[in-house]
């Protein structure tokens, strides 16, 4: 479960004039996400969607409010504490964030490595992977040898890498067309249905429309609109 | 961490320096020059103290005993001396000894010899030869034998003063020793700035695996450690160099100081073979430690 209480994220604005110190990103948010919910935060660039994302995997701390992630506070997590926290939550970025020199099978291994997984496990599960994703033959090539559906899919095997409870998915189809916008969607649906909580952030209209489950609608980083089967309305 | 993951840290260690050859290869050359420079401070220690002992042991007083001083006099002399804290010998050279000695010497003068023959009666003098524990005992030691108490027995107290000599080569010794530690330490500073810098660069190389790392939840230490490892493979090679020239031109070296210093009673070969272990351990901890230092300086921002 995810719970936020009163969160607020305020940027210092630096050689800040007409007396504005800050950008206020997120503001005074409560909202409790339940464990294997799909929910859809969408709204204009700029209203907090990223921001908010970001702090559920401690890459940013609130400026005041709490934070809590499957027991787990953003507020008062220490340092040593985080790795632990991102290997149990997944994130697939927009801009993939794959490694150019390794393969499809060693981006995903890299990650399993570098979260202490035993070797064996890593061979075995890696090809599982690639098969949910529908990239079994693909697991020798490099990242630009793929199209970027692909490899927004390798990106997505990788977050599955330490089967999290929590996916989070920040634009993850921002650049991809969209027929593998639809795959993207229909791999997610299919991960959510297996019991992982997805949180997906996006501009896509078509997208958002077809899943038909919660949708939270940010503006200006407030909660404008929290719709239980909602449709992206701004 | 468990020991796959120690083992997974040397492995991308071991790959980051290959992968970086030219950048490890210029850290390492650094490192070698600042171990060069230890390499020639420590000869020169060693060789230094090598000469300050050989010249402190040829001071000695020499305390000329009379004729009426009979050996039980002398050898009562030579207790006193021996008794005092500052001593650190004492011989007693015997009227009969100091002549076989001087015939040994002058053997070859056949005017001193023919002098000699002439001479009713062995006209050298029996003799306490002192040695002190340390070259500023001499003065009180040579006072303590012209006192009143030995006047009967001591004739003539001399000793040859090599303190200023030895003054002199302490100063030198002391001052190069300082020159080269200073010129030791500001190599040991440009080593680590541009092992330092090195890794930095190594860094920037890595700056997208280092982020996805972080993202997929590796540990500050899984990050850190490669390139600590990095580091501790340039110190390493750097002192298996130096210590691969290093013996050879001790080898060179040592007849050379050998002929200077004591008389040939010191081989800086057989100093360097007697401490060969821990030689290689100040090369192998000076390197590692000057590397590892910068290193972790280098990655410390990047593991949050």
């Amino acid at each position: 479960m995810i719970l936020l209480q009163n969160v607020s994220k305020h940027y210092p604005l630096r050689g800040a004039q007409n007396g504005l110190k800050e950008v206020i990103a997120l503001d005074e948010i409560d909202l409790t996400i339940d464990t294997g919910e799909f929910v859809s935060f969408v709204g204009q660039s700029g209203a907090g969607k990223s921001t908010l994302l970001k702090m559920l995997f401690a890459d940013e701390a609130p400026t005041s409010g709490s934070v809590n992630i499957d027991g787990w506070e953003i507020t008062t997590i220490r340092s040593w504490q985080i790795p632990y926290l991102r290997r149990q939550i997944g994130v697939v970025f927009q801009d993939f964030k794959l490694l150019p020199a390794k393969t499809v099978f060693e981006n995903i291994a890299f990650a399993m490595e570098v979260g202490g997984e035993r070797t064996a496990e890593i061979r075995r599960t890696v090809p599982q992977l690639l098969r949910l994703v529908n990239l079994s033959d693909k697991a020798d090539q490099y990242p630009w040898q793929l199209s970027g559906g692909e490899a927004q899919r390798v990106s997505l095997a990788r977050a599955l890498a330490f089967r999290p409870k929590i996916l989070l998915a920040d634009e993850p189809t921002g650049n991809l067309d969209a027929l593998h916008a639809w795959d993207l969607l229909q791999l997610l649906l299919k991960i959510n249905k297996l019991g992982t909580t997805i949180l997906l952030a996006t501009h896509d209209e078509a997208l958002v429309n077809s899943v038909k489950r919660r949708v939270i609608t940010l503006d200006r980083g407030r909660v404008a609109k929290d719709q239980a089967t909602g449709t992206y309305a701004l | 961490m468990t020991w796959l993951t120690v083992g997974r840290v040397v492995q991308w260690g071991v790959r980051h320096f290959w992968r970086n050859i030219w950048l490890s290869l210029a850290a390492t050359g650094v490192l070698l020059l600042t171990l060069a420079m230890l390499a020639l401070l420590l000869i020169i220690t060693v060789v230094g103290r090598a000469s300050l002992k050989a010249i402190e042991e040829k001071v000695d007083v020499t305390a000329f005993l009379t004729d009426v001083a009979t050996a039980e006099a002398a050898l009562a002399v030579k207790a006193d001396l021996e008794g005092r804290a500052d001593v650190a010998s004492v011989q007693y050279v015997t009227k009969e000894q100091a002549l076989a000695a001087f015939r040994a010497r002058h053997g070859s003068n056949t005017v001193i010899t023919q002098a000699l023959q002439e001479l009713p009666d062995n006209p050298l003098q029996a003799s306490l030869v002192v040695r002190a524990k340390s070259a500023q005992a001499y003065p009180d030691i040579a006072a303590g034998l012209n006192s009143p108490k030995y006047q009967p027995f001591v004739s003539k107290v001399t000793f040859e003063d090599n303190r200023d000599v030895i003054n002199r080569l302490a100063v030198i010794l002391r001052t190069t020793r300082r020159i080269g530690l200073i010129l030791t330490v500001v190599l040991a500073v440009i080593a680590i700035l541009v092992t330092f810098n090195t890794i930095r660069l190594a860094i920037y190389g890595y700056r997208e695996e280092i982020e996805i790392m972080h993202l997929v939840g590796a540990s500050p230490w899984f990050i850190k450690g490669p390139f600590l490892v990095e580091g501790v493979l340039q110190g390493g090679i750097a002192a298996v160099v130096t210590l691969f020239y290093l013996y050879p031109f001790i080898q060179v070296l040592s007849p050379r100081v050998s002929a200077f210093v004591a008389d040939g009673g010191f081989q800086l070969s057989q100093w360097a073979a007697e401490h060969v272990l821990g030689v290689t351990i100040l090369f192998f901890s000076a390197g590692i430690i000057l590397s590892v230092v910068s290193s972790w300086a280098a990655v410390r921002r990047y593991a949050r």
